[in-house]
């Protein structure tokens, strides 16, 4: 968090040999890293190279090369010691391969990198279909093949894709223009945020290579502990993403509070901004809960402690966990929110219904999202007493989620509605959260949930919520913001063509797990009895439908982005800032200074004319606000 | 000022801006021991070994109160914005007394009293490995400030050093809260 004013893009011939290839020199210090750390540690404790304490420390070791290697030293080092900051940001696509403090870069690497993770974690989700197809059919090599399968998808969806999609993506993109500012608070932490990504992504990744792990993303003692050393580098990669949103939560908050353009007061921000300031609070304080429960158990591992083994209490680490866990699952449907909320207005051209309510409810759920954890420990035996409070505050929670998603549909009412594709993908989120939500409710019911308590009800409840709410948002924000970031406009009957096939296949893989899981199908089990065979494989045919719509809009957005048709600044008739500077923005984003308007007065009658023509609508200064 | 230049803060919203950041962070980092005095009160009860050093660790816990006070003089002129004195023997006088504190608490750390694999030594050398971390990232901190004060001036608008100081406030405040947790329950 050092001066912003000093950053300037470097031009001595010195530093060009360096970073000519910034992403091959992370590499290289990163693999001296690890070798480092892990062979002094191998030959301390007289261990082999893949041991897991000589894992963790070379772990720690690679991880600074890779910060450092890739820009952090000539970015935080040098500086610091009196040099000046050289940074070669690259220019046109090699700033995406950089260290780069422009938010708008940071958001397109966070983004695709959660996309091209979503598309891994997506495959292993076929392969476990496959083995789901039949009882007995073992395409995975060991018992414990199909469990680590599980614990990898699990783990890279939650941690790399669902956490850091929406905020990091467009958190980054498009929080600072949402509020005329010209940067994020901390350029270059948020760079280096970002780079703590990949790093996670991958040891998840290499964790296979070292037998993997199969205590799913929960990482549940005692198999957390009496499992391969895979597990270790499963610990290792949450702490590195986790030590990202930490950061990434600062940026935001610090941004929000201090960056906001003269005159955007807090009751007139975009709900989005909203959404993001709500997610960046539990981001924060609820974070170092894994952290503490996930380096315990590596402590369990290696250091001779039993926190959670032996005598000690396993249910202690369920308790820490599901502290973070719960606020996270709302990290992960609030920015989802905060996206639909956004674009209904525009699509309905018309007024965001109950402003006010909508904020409250994100803070409500804010709050009260610290006080459920208990409803994931039903049945783990824990104290009677504990049951019921839980239970109810679980069912309240239900109440502010209720106001933001009667203002979704209060907005729909009597609007002028345009089925656009970013359209289509919000109305789907709503169709998908309610089925989600509702299920829930079943769920934090405790009588009810001692019989439903992991199994494929529970499957089909959260990926409702995550999946059909979640990224069916995120891409509602891709298609949204895809003329904004790329200058360029995406092909409207390929993105509803997208839209319908995810969405049947989509409702048809889940809900059918719904039935499934009533009629007894566990989770984490590669073999059922025989008759939940047909309803297995109609789920598994549907999943390999919903698996395939994903190659559409990978190969028509990357085609769009180069060769699609050239974009206006502001083709939706929007009226929030990013609408009213060039499609895509120059670095500094605004030329002149922002104009705040009434972000959501769409009851004008100009809107009618639909597609918008090429020059964008004039700002029309705010009158009062709801 | 024009209103473009607005947007992009002056120096001394800059020093507020970097405040910010550090209090985040800062609230963020205390949850590890919010998280770690749970661990505590579940795993060990108020239970308390009676092999336990009272003596070095209160020794310690003293040394480090009184790193404060430097690491006050220090600090004056970042949080009154008004200049103050900020010299290098301060910084030096801080780190020293700092490494004081991380030196008898390494030894702890490394001796080990009580029995690692029971409750309170589980707890003990849990929450003993935490605040070493936060320590040692302390000290480090303050070692490459000497080491940049050597070579430069200091400066005590500086928002690294002021915000230098304000973590070592929280590192002897997160101290305080574990002594008692750990020894004096």
């Amino acid at each position: 968090m050092s001066d912003r004013s000093d950053i300037s893009v470097a031009r001595g011939s010195r530093w060009m040999a360096f970073s000519r290839a910034p992403l091959l020199r992370a590499v290289v210090w990163a693999a001296a890293g690890f070798l480092l750390g892990a062979e002094v540690t191998a030959a301390l404790v007289s261990d082999t190279l893949l041991s897991q304490d000589a894992v963790i420390a070379g772990y720690a070791l690679a991880l600074l090369g890779w910060i450092l290697g890739i820009g952090g030293w000539e970015a935080f080092v040098v500086p610091w010691f009196g040099g000046e900051y050289r940074v070669d940001e690259g220019t046109g696509r090699s700033r995406y391969f950089r260290f780069n403090t422009d938010h708008k870069v940071v958001g397109i690497q966070y983004l695709v990198t959660a996309l091209a993770t979503l598309l891994i974690a997506g495959s292993i989700a076929m392969l476990m279909r496959i083995e789901l197809m039949k009882p007995g059919l073992n395409v995975f090599s060991g018992p414990g093949g199909y469990n680590q399968a599980v614990s990898l998808h699990g783990t890279l969806m939650i941690f790399g894709v669902a956490a850091v999609g929406i905020v990091g993506g467009f958190g980054n993109y498009v929080v600072p223009i949402m509020i005329g500012a010209e940067d994020m608070a901390y350029p270059r932490l948020n760079a280096v945020s970002y780079w703590f990504v990949p790093m996670g992504v991958l040891a998840f990744l290499a964790a296979p290579f070292l037998g993997g792990w199969e205590s799913g993303w929960t990482a549940y003692p005692p198999l957390s502990v009496t499992d391969g050393t895979g597990q270790v580098l499963a610990v290792l990669g949450v702490l590195t993403l986790g030590i990202s949103s930490v950061a990434s939560g600062i940026n935001l908050l610090a941004t929000v509070y201090h960056l906001r353009a003269p005159g955007l007061d807090w009751r007139q921000l975009p709900v989005f901004v909203w959404s993001m300031v709500v997610t960046s609070v539990l981001n924060v304080a609820f974070v170092p809960f894994v952290g503490t429960a996930l380096v315990l158990v590596a402590m369990d591992r290696v250091a001779g402690t039993h926190f959670f083994t032996k005598d000690g209490l396993p249910l202690l680490y369920q308790d820490l966990f599901w502290i973070f866990g719960h606020p996270e699952v709302y990290i992960l449907i609030l920015p989802g929110f905060g996206i639909v909320l956004e674009l209904l207005p525009v699509f309905a051209r018309k007024t965001l219904f109950g402003y006010k309510w909508v904020v409250g409810g994100f803070l409500a759920v804010m709050l009260m999202s610290m006080t459920v954890w208990d409803h994931h420990m039903y049945t783990t035996g824990i104290s009677n007493a504990r049951l019921v409070p839980f239970m109810t505050t679980t069912e309240m929670i239900s109440v502010p989620t209720g106001f933001v998603y009667l203002a979704a549909l209060g907005t729909l009412w009597g609007g002028r509605i345009r089925l656009t594709t970013p359209m289509l993908f919000c109305l789907g989120f709503l169709f998908n959260f309610l089925i989600g939500g509702l299920t829930g409710v079943f769920l934090a019911d405790v009588a009810l949930d001692f019989q439903m308590q992991d199994t494929f009800f529970v499957v089909a409840h959260f990926h409702y919520t995550i999946m059909g709410g979640m990224v069916f948002a995120l891409i509602a924000g891709i298609y949204y913001w895809f003329p904004k970031m790329s200058g360029r406009m995406y092909h409207e009957g390929l993105g509803r063509l997208h839209f319908w096939w995810m969405f049947i296949a989509y409702n048809a893989t889940f809900l059918p797990m719904f039935w499934a899981g009533v009629e007894g199908m566990n989770r984490r089990v590669a073999d059922y009895l025989p008759y939940l065979q047909p309803i297995n494989e109609w789920v598994s045919a549907a999943a390999f439908v919903l698996g395939a719509s994903f190659v559409l809009p990978a190969v028509h957005l990357t085609y769009a982005w180069v060769r699609g048709e050239e974009a206006s600044s502001n083709p939706w008739r929007s009226r929030t800032l990013e609408w009213t500077i060039p499609s895509p923005p120059p670095k500094e984003n605004f030329h002149e200074p922002p104009r705040i308007v009434d972000f959501y007065d769409y009851d004008g009658a100009e809107d009618l004319e639909w597609p918008a023509p090429s020059h964008p609508a004039p700002g029309v200064p705010v009158a009062g606000n709801d | 000022m024009s209103a473009i230049e607005r947007l992009h803060p002056s120096p001394s919203e800059q020093t507020k801006i970097h405040r910010t950041g550090v209090w985040l962070f800062m609230f963020s980092e205390s949850m590890f021991f919010v998280a770690m005095i749970k661990v505590r009160f579940d795993l060990a009860g108020s239970f308390r070994p009676a092999q336990l050093d009272q003596t070095l660790a209160l020794v310690a816990t003293l040394i480090l109160l009184l790193s404060a006070v430097p690491n006050y003089l220090v600090t004056r002129g970042w949080r009154r914005e008004d200049g103050g004195r900020a010299t290098v023997t301060l910084v030096a006088l801080t780190l020293l007394l700092g490494l004081a504190f991380a030196v008898l608490l390494l030894y702890e750390w490394t001796s080990l009293p009580v029995d690692a694999a029971g409750h309170y030594g589980s707890v003990f050398l849990g929450s003993l490995t935490f605040d070493l971390l936060h320590v040692v990232i302390g000290l480090l901190v303050f070692l490459s400030i000497l080491v940049r004060g050597l070579r430069l001036r200091l400066d005590p608008h500086g928002s690294s050093l002021g915000a230098a100081g304000l973590y070592w406030y929280f590192v002897v405040a997160m101290w305080l809260v574990m002594y008692g947790v750990l020894y004096l329950a």
